[in-house]
């Protein structure tokens, strides 16, 4: 795939909540243009086209990353905290997917200036609509600062 | 010799004796009927060897044997087996087989593996052995033969590699010869080959049509050949030529095939190879063109179609000369003459065309082409496209010209200079300028650089030296330039053909370097000059080259600095490191080293002072920098010379009792000596520094200061004496010398004044003054020889004459009173200035305002030679004295009147005055006796005049009295109590003098008063005393000490005192200054001040041993005047320490409070991240198994049957369920360690809330909710209770016919009851106790579904209000839920309070 194209960044090492994850915005048609990365390393690298997205046009920039928290060696939270950093990656939605909304670094993730965040609910039917919900929104109705 | 055979060496063997026979037989008996039977037969000279064994047999193996007698059966070997062996060892003898049997299958076999014949054991005679024998002997040497002829056979097939087949086409059957064997890489031993098994071998792709064209042969007569691959078992590729012809019958079927097959590998390989090079050669770019001796082109690669544009087609036959511009048609003939002597041509750079017309550059490489006889056939032509090439060339061309670097070129055969553009520029001629050789050699300057270039062209081209020269050329325009000229020559067959080189202008280059040279020479003139040292040191330390002013500085000589025995760290003393390492930082921060001074150690060892300043050199250069050194010895020595004699004059003026200073010529001080600031009070002279000296001296002395400081400024010293208070308000009188310093040309800068305390003196003055003025004793002097009189002010007011009064001598004189008086002075003048004689005289004057006096007069005179010089004295007013001894005189006259007087004082008096005689008896005694002893004169003299005396007193009084009478004049001192007239008693007190022996009194003088109320009032003070005492002394642990006004201890009390090291010996009677320790008294004083000033004050200290509190309380009399202070000293030792010990219990306790509290909070902040990771944990498996399912359901739905959807969605169910389950248990455990946050809650717009918007009722369902009272609590948490109550209500009324919920709440007394009733499926109440508890459930998941988390949740909410919950029900017939919380809290109700 053109990673110029890319519109929805999904950053989530589970496997099996990607797969729901893609399978849901595919259903809104949106899932063409999703980029699913495994983990917050490489994620990172993509975003600012490094390592192995060594000279990747960072200019164009995803309309939304979908990230997970919990991940391998670079957690979401840290991922979150370098987009926010960065003058030209802050203004890029970025929407936290987490197991449970009781989770405490929602708190955090808000003061690091987090979009929006979702619950993952075990209930497959919430899940789907969530997502495609959230697909939907930031790729078709959501206007990026310009 | 039945048996014509050709001769052979087996065969030359049987007719001779050394026919050896090998008998292998074990059984002795056989062995010896075999030996009989041979001396029987036609062999019998032959030789018989036995063996017993194989292993015998074997080890005769080497013997000649030529025929083997073989009995099978052996010890180590048997049957066939024995034959093998056999045949191994002895592979050319002939083997008969020995066998007691009349086996013929044995025999067959024997036959089969080699034997030649057999014979039966009991068969054998003479005449068979000997049948037997020859026959074997011939049969085996035929076979040898054959095997010979066979062997060469295949020897030859494997020469040519050639393989030969024969296949019987009836069965298909193929006969393989060795050679073909090897071909097929397989052993004839284990492979009989057939039509099909020979095409197993032949590659997959070709074994069709090999079949095919075999079978079609077997039709043709024709000599057939085929080529085709095979694989070996090893998976080697061969490729196979076969060639074949078909026999055919007489009836024309075909009976046999007979063939070769040929390995044609290595020859297929190479075409390989050729085909390979070719497409190389196609793919190339450069262009490959081959042509033959006539210049015809014969080929032409891909490559060339692309440089040239002819395709191959077009071009092949054509003359090469097609691609040759027409101005270089001769090339080609060279290059041909040159590739026609064997010589290739490399890299040729020229000109072509291609087919569009166009020019290319390229590069030609061309070679001959030779048949295999070595005869050139033909030319090959690499060409290089260097169009490109070329431009980058002319991009060089450009780079030169910008480092102005031209070419130039001299052809000596044609003579011609080629000159590039860049030479042109460079000589600055027209572009179109062609010089010839010797116009070059004119552009260079004459003289030298003429000159020089003439030889180097000279040189160059007679012997081929290169040159390389810098020279100045004069240009075209008549310009001065540096160039560098570079040049070489071509030599052909020793003659210089051509010369070339290059030409660069340096003139920039060069300036520079003139410009550095002329800097460096001005440089090296300073390196040279005495003046300064100059050195190159590097950071190590070491000094690479120095001048000799250096070295001369330093002491070394020239041969230690080539010895490198200078470096300048060594040299530097230990204390300038640091300044060392602060000027290489410096030098490191900015390349410059600000001039520090220091020192070096010279070589002597002395020390040299140096001023060194350096700095870095760039970076080519060997040393790291360049330092210049001028040596300051001198100085330094005048520096040292004037600091020494500035802390001369500092010491002095420091030493100076006097106050010195320094103003500039404004007047502002500059400085002040430190005594001068003592004497001033000044702590800190900066803060007079530079102000005006006169504003230091106040308004009174201003005038007169700055007036000596305008003098001193015009050059004069002036002096004045002030009086004026010191910075700390000390009143001194100073005598002040101002004096102008250091007059330069612009006039004076500074002065000095010196101001000398002299308060004392004029302290002194003063009081002299005083005294004189008391005793109006004047001051003269008259001075005979100015003719000057002085009077002190004291003379004058005596004289009453104004104080500007200034007499001559005989004025001095006119003021006696005329008469006796001024005679009398007259003389005395006289007398003392003539003969020195002194006088002392009482007479009269008359003052200047007319008064008489008396005086009296005191002179002397001063004598000097024998003539008195001046004569001075001294003059009192005796005026009052003479008065006073008139008065007396007076007085005597009038004494009657005087004691009247006398007595009036007397008996006006407070105090008693008694004159008696020496007997007591009384002579006088003022009226006020009566006053204050209530008797009158008459009374006491009717009582016989004796004072009534207090009884305890009478012994006292007696020894009083004796002892008045027995000291005259001396006045003692007496105290009694009298009676008063009234009975009670009087204390008098006073004192007696015995004057019995004055004339004029002749009586005991006693004076005394009333002081009862004194006594009394210290009787008061006795007794409290005495109480205190008392007190202090029976409270155990306690002192008690009086002190009074002077801080003298007059009572000191109680045992602690004692304790604490003090005697009550000790303290009484003595200032607590006396007794005190230092530190102690300096410690309490404030205390004792304080209370002096009526104030009580309290303080606790600790010696270590005994804590003690002490309370200073001021006694005060009754006019609230403190008189005494008490100390009260309490030991609270015991006290203390018991607190000591709460204190650290409290400290101990609250440690551990905080330890568990802490420790309680890293157990909940555990259990907090343990809870949320196990959720977290937890759920994502089940989204995937729930996400999963669904796809199942989504994607494969019509795969599944009913059964099939009813266990996915029991799966999904499960999964949700699990979810719902770790949510609910999640807000469970939160609830433990979430801080309620109270608020006025409406509990009936919640339970509204919650039916309406939180839980689905059906429609069906009546729901009664009541008012309900609101309360104080969490309205999040109270929520989350009536959302579960009501849930549950509705769920287990849910199968209800009509279902009926209640909610309600009732008051009971400061708390509130709420309800939530159901009509629904009810509980069993023996099991109530567990309805709050977690995950107990009193229904099953299929009667109605839960977690059992729902009420245990309720349960907590409720009981962290403080609240309890209970239920009631029945089976089947409804539940009731119910919460119970406190009303109102305290909070709520002072919040309601203080807002009414």
């Amino acid at each position: 795939m053109n990673t110029n194209e890319i519109e929805i960044l999904l950053i989530e090492d589970n496997m099996n909540d990607a797969e729901m994850t893609m399978r849901s915005l595919k259903k809104s048609n949106v899932s063409n243009k999703v980029l699913h990365l495994k983990d917050g390393e490489i994620a990172l690298e993509y975003i600012f086209g490094t390592g192995q997205f060594e000279g990747r046009n960072i200019n164009h920039k995803p309309k939304v990353i979908l990230l997970d928290l919990k991940m391998p060696k670079v957690d979401g939270l840290e991922v979150l905290k370098k987009i926010k950093s960065d003058e030209n990656t802050k203004a890029i939605p970025v929407v936290i997917l987490t197991s449970s909304k009781e989770d405490p670094d929602i708190k955090t993730c808000y003061s690091l200036g987090v979009n929006s965040y979702i619950v993952k609910p075990v209930d497959f039917d919430g899940f789907h609509k969530v997502v495609a919900e959230l697909g939907l929104y930031w790729v078709l109705t959501n206007q990026p600062p310009v | 010799m039945v048996f014509g055979c050709p001769p052979s060496k087996n065969r030359k063997m049987t007719h001779g004796n050394e026919l050896k026979i090998l008998l292998v037989e074990d059984n002795p008996g056989d062995a010896l009927l075999i030996k009989e039977a041979l001396k029987e037969s036609i062999y019998r000279n032959a030789t018989l060897i036995l063996a017993d064994c194989l292993a015998e047999a074997k080890r005769l193996s080497q013997e000649n044997v030529v025929l083997l007698l073989l009995d099978l059966g052996l010890p180590d070997s048997n049957g066939l087996e024995t034959i093998t062996q056999m045949r191994n060892y002895f592979p050319e003898s002939a083997i008969v087989i020995l066998t007691g049997l009349d086996d013929d299958e044995v025999a067959s076999e024997a036959f089969q593996q080699g034997a030649q014949s057999y014979i039966h054991k009991n068969e054998i005679n003479g005449k068979v052995l000997s049948r037997t024998i020859r026959f074997s002997l011939e049969r085996h040497e035929f076979i040898q033969r054959l095997k010979a002829t066979e062997k060469r056979l295949v020897d030859a097939q494997a020469v040519a590699k050639v393989g030969s087949w024969e296949t019987d086409l009836s069965t298909l059957k193929v006969i393989w010869s060795l050679e073909t064997y090897r071909i097929f890489e397989l052993d004839p031993s284990q492979f009989q080959p057939m039509h099909t098994t020979f095409l197993d071998y032949v590659h997959p792709e070709d074994r069709f049509f090999v079949d095919e064209a075999f079978k079609a042969s077997f039709h043709s007569n024709k000599y057939h050949s085929i080529i085709h691959r095979l694989v070996t078992k090893s998976g080697n590729q061969k490729w196979i030529e076969e060639k074949w012809s078909v026999y055919k019958d007489d009836n024309d079927n075909p009976i046999k095939a007979f063939g070769t097959c040929q390995d044609i590998t290595e020859s297929k390989k190479l075409e390989e190879q050729q085909a390979m090079f070719a497409l190389i050669v196609n793919s190339s770019e450069d262009a490959i063109i081959s042509k033959n001796l006539e210049g015809i082109i014969t080929s032409w690669n891909h490559g060339a179609e692309k440089q040239f544009g002819y395709s191959l087609n077009e071009i092949t036959g054509k003359h090469i000369s097609i691609i040759i511009p027409a101005n270089l048609q001769n090339e080609e003939k060279e290059i041909f003459e040159r590739i026609g002597s064997g010589n290739s041509v490399d890299q040729y750079e020229t000109e072509r065309i291609r087919k569009d017309g166009k020019i290319i550059q390229v590069s030609l490489t061309i070679s001959p082409i030779r048949d295999l006889m070595g005869n050139i056939i033909g030319v090959s032509k690499i060409s290089r496209d260097i169009t490109e090439k070329k431009k980058l060339e002319d991009l060089l061309d450009k780079a030169n010209r910008l480092a102005k670097i031209g070419n130039w070129e001299a052809d000596l055969i044609k003579g011609t200079v080629y000159w590039s553009a860049v030479t042109k520029e460079i000589h600055e001629t027209e572009t179109g300028y062609v010089p010839d050789l010797s116009q070059g050699v004119s552009f260079y300057k004459e003289g030298k650089n003429r000159d020089r270039i003439t030889r180097c062209v000279q040189t160059c081209i007679e012997q081929g030296t290169a040159w390389e020269e810098e020279l100045q050329i004069v240009t075209a325009k008549g310009n001065l330039k540096w160039i560098k000229t570079i040049g070489n020559a071509e030599f052909k067959e020793g003659k210089c053909i051509r010369f070339y080189g290059s030409f660069q202008d340096i003139d920039e280059r060069k300036k520079a370097e003139e410009e550095l040279r002329q800097s460096e020479l001005k440089f090296r003139r300073i390196f040279d000059s005495k003046m300064v040292g100059i050195i190159f040191w590097d950071e190590n330390g070491d000094i690479s080259e120095s001048n000799d002013r250096f070295l001369e500085i330093v002491g070394y000589t020239w041969q230690d600095l080539k010895e490198g025995k200078l470096h300048w760290n060594q040299m530097t003393p230990a204390e300038y490191t640091e300044l060392d390492q602060w000027g290489l930082k410096q030098i490191e921060l900015t390349g410059v080293c600000p001039p520090i001074e220091k020192e070096y150690f010279r070589k002597d060892g002395s020390r040299v002072s140096i001023l060194i300043g350096a700095a870095t050199l760039d970076k080519d250069s060997t040393a790291k920098g360049v330092a210049y050194i001028t040596d300051i010895t001198e100085r330094k020595k005048a520096e040292r010379k004037l600091r020494e004699s500035e802390e001369f004059n500092r010491t002095i003026l420091e030493s100076s009792p006097d106050c010195l200073k320094v103003m500039d010529n404004e007047g502002r001080l500059v400085f002040m000596n430190k005594n001068g600031c003592d004497l001033m009070e000044v702590d800190d002279f900066n803060s007079l520094k530079n102000k005006y000296w006169w504003n230091v001296w106040g308004e009174e002395n201003k005038q007169i200061v700055k007036a000596s400081v305008k003098k001193s400024l015009e050059g004069e010293p002036a002096h004045f004496e002030a009086f004026c208070a010191t910075a700390k308000g000390t009143a001194k009188w100073w005598s002040v010398i101002v004096s102008p310093v250091a007059k330069t040309a612009d006039g004076i800068e500074q002065i000095v004044s010196v101001s000398r305390d002299i308060t004392k003196t004029k302290k002194l003055e003063d009081l002299l003054d005083k005294t004189n003025r008391l005793a109006k004793i004047g001051n003269w002097e008259a001075d005979l020889i100015k003719g000057t009189v002085y009077w002190s002010a004291v003379t004058k007011e005596i004289h009453e004459t104004e104080t500007g009064y200034v007499p001559d001598l005989s004025q001095g004189v006119s003021f006696y009173k005329e008469g006796k008086s001024r005679d009398r002075i007259t003389h005395c003048v006289q007398a003392c200035i003539e003969q020195g004689t002194a006088w002392e005289e009482e007479l009269q004057i008359v003052t200047a305002k007319g008064n008489i006096k008396w005086i009296k007069t005191i002179g002397n005179a001063e004598f000097k030679e024998g003539k008195c010089l001046r004569f001075y004295g001294s003059f009192q007013d005796i005026d009052e004295r003479k008065e006073a001894e008139e008065e007396i005189f007076k007085l005597n006259a009038e004494l009657s009147k005087s004691e009247k007087r006398f007595k009036g004082l007397v008996e006006n008096s407070n105090d008693i005055i008694r004159l008696s005689d020496e007997n007591f008896k009384p002579i006088y005694r003022s009226p006020n006796l009566e006053r204050i002893t209530g008797w009158s004169n008459e009374e006491l003299e009717k009582q016989g005049d004796v004072m009534p005396a207090h009884p305890e007193d009478r012994e006292r009084m007696a020894a009083f009295l004796k002892e008045i009478k027995s000291n005259p004049e001396k006045i003692i001192p007496f105290h009694y109590r009298f009676k008063h007239k009234e009975g009670h008693y009087i204390w008098a007190e006073g004192s007696s003098v015995n004057m019995l022996h004055d004339e004029s009194i002749k009586g005991i003088i006693s004076t005394f008063r009333d002081v009862t109320k004194q006594k009394q009032a210290e009787e008061k003070l006795r007794q409290s005393e005495i109480l205190y005492r008392t007190i202090a002394s029976s409270i155990p642990g306690s002192g008690i000490c009086l002190i009074d006004e002077s801080y003298r201890y007059f009572l000191v009390e109680g045992d602690l005192l004692e304790k604490l090291g003090y005697s009550r010996e000790n303290l009484l009677g003595n200032t607590i200054k006396d007794v005190l320790p230092p530190e102690v008294y300096a410690d309490l004083l404030p205390d004792f001040e304080r209370a002096y000033r009526g104030e009580i004050c309290n303080r606790e200290s600790d010696n270590g041993i005994y804590s003690t509190i002490s309370r200073f309380v001021p006694l005060k009399d009754e006019h609230n005047k403190v008189y005494a202070v008490m100390v009260v000293v309490l030991d609270v030792t015991e006290l203390k320490k018991a607190e000591r010990t709460i204190a650290e219990l409290n400290v101990g306790l609250e440690e551990k409070i905080k330890k568990r509290t802490e420790q309680l909070d890293n157990v909940n902040k555990e259990l907090e991240s343990f809870t949320y990771s196990v959720s977290h944990d937890l759920r994502a498996p089940l989204r995937a198994i729930n996400g999963y399912a669904r796809m199942l359901e989504e994607d494969y739905t019509s795969l599944f049957d009913d059964n099939g959807k009813r266990l996915l969605n029991i799966v999904q169910h499960n999964a949700a369920k699990m979810g719902q389950l770790i949510d609910d248990l999640l807000a469970f455990s939160r609830l433990g360690r979430k801080e309620i946050q109270k608020s006025q809650v409406d509990m009936t717009a919640l339970a509204e809330e919650v039916l309406k918007e939180v839980i689905f009722v059906r429609a069906d369902t009546e729901v009664k909710l009541y008012p309900l009272h609101s309360i104080w609590g969490d309205s999040i948490l109270l929520k989350q209770v009536l959302v579960n109550y009501i849930s549950n209500a509705v769920k287990y009324s849910s199968k209800t016919e009509k279902p009926f919920i209640e909610i309600n709440s009732t008051l009971s007394g400061n708390k509130v009851i709420y309800s939530v009733s159901d009509n629904g499926s009810g509980f069993d109440m023996a099991y109530v106790d567990k309805l709050f508890r977690v995950f107990q459930r009193l229904h099953s998941n299929e009667e109605f579904e839960g977690t059992g988390v729902g009420l245990a949740i309720v349960d907590r909410i409720v009981k962290k209000h403080e609240g309890e919950v209970w239920a009631e029900g029945k089976v089947g017939k409804g539940a009731t839920f119910y919460f119970i919380l406190p009303a109102k809290s305290e909070v709520t109700e002072n919040i309601q309070t203080s807002n009414l």
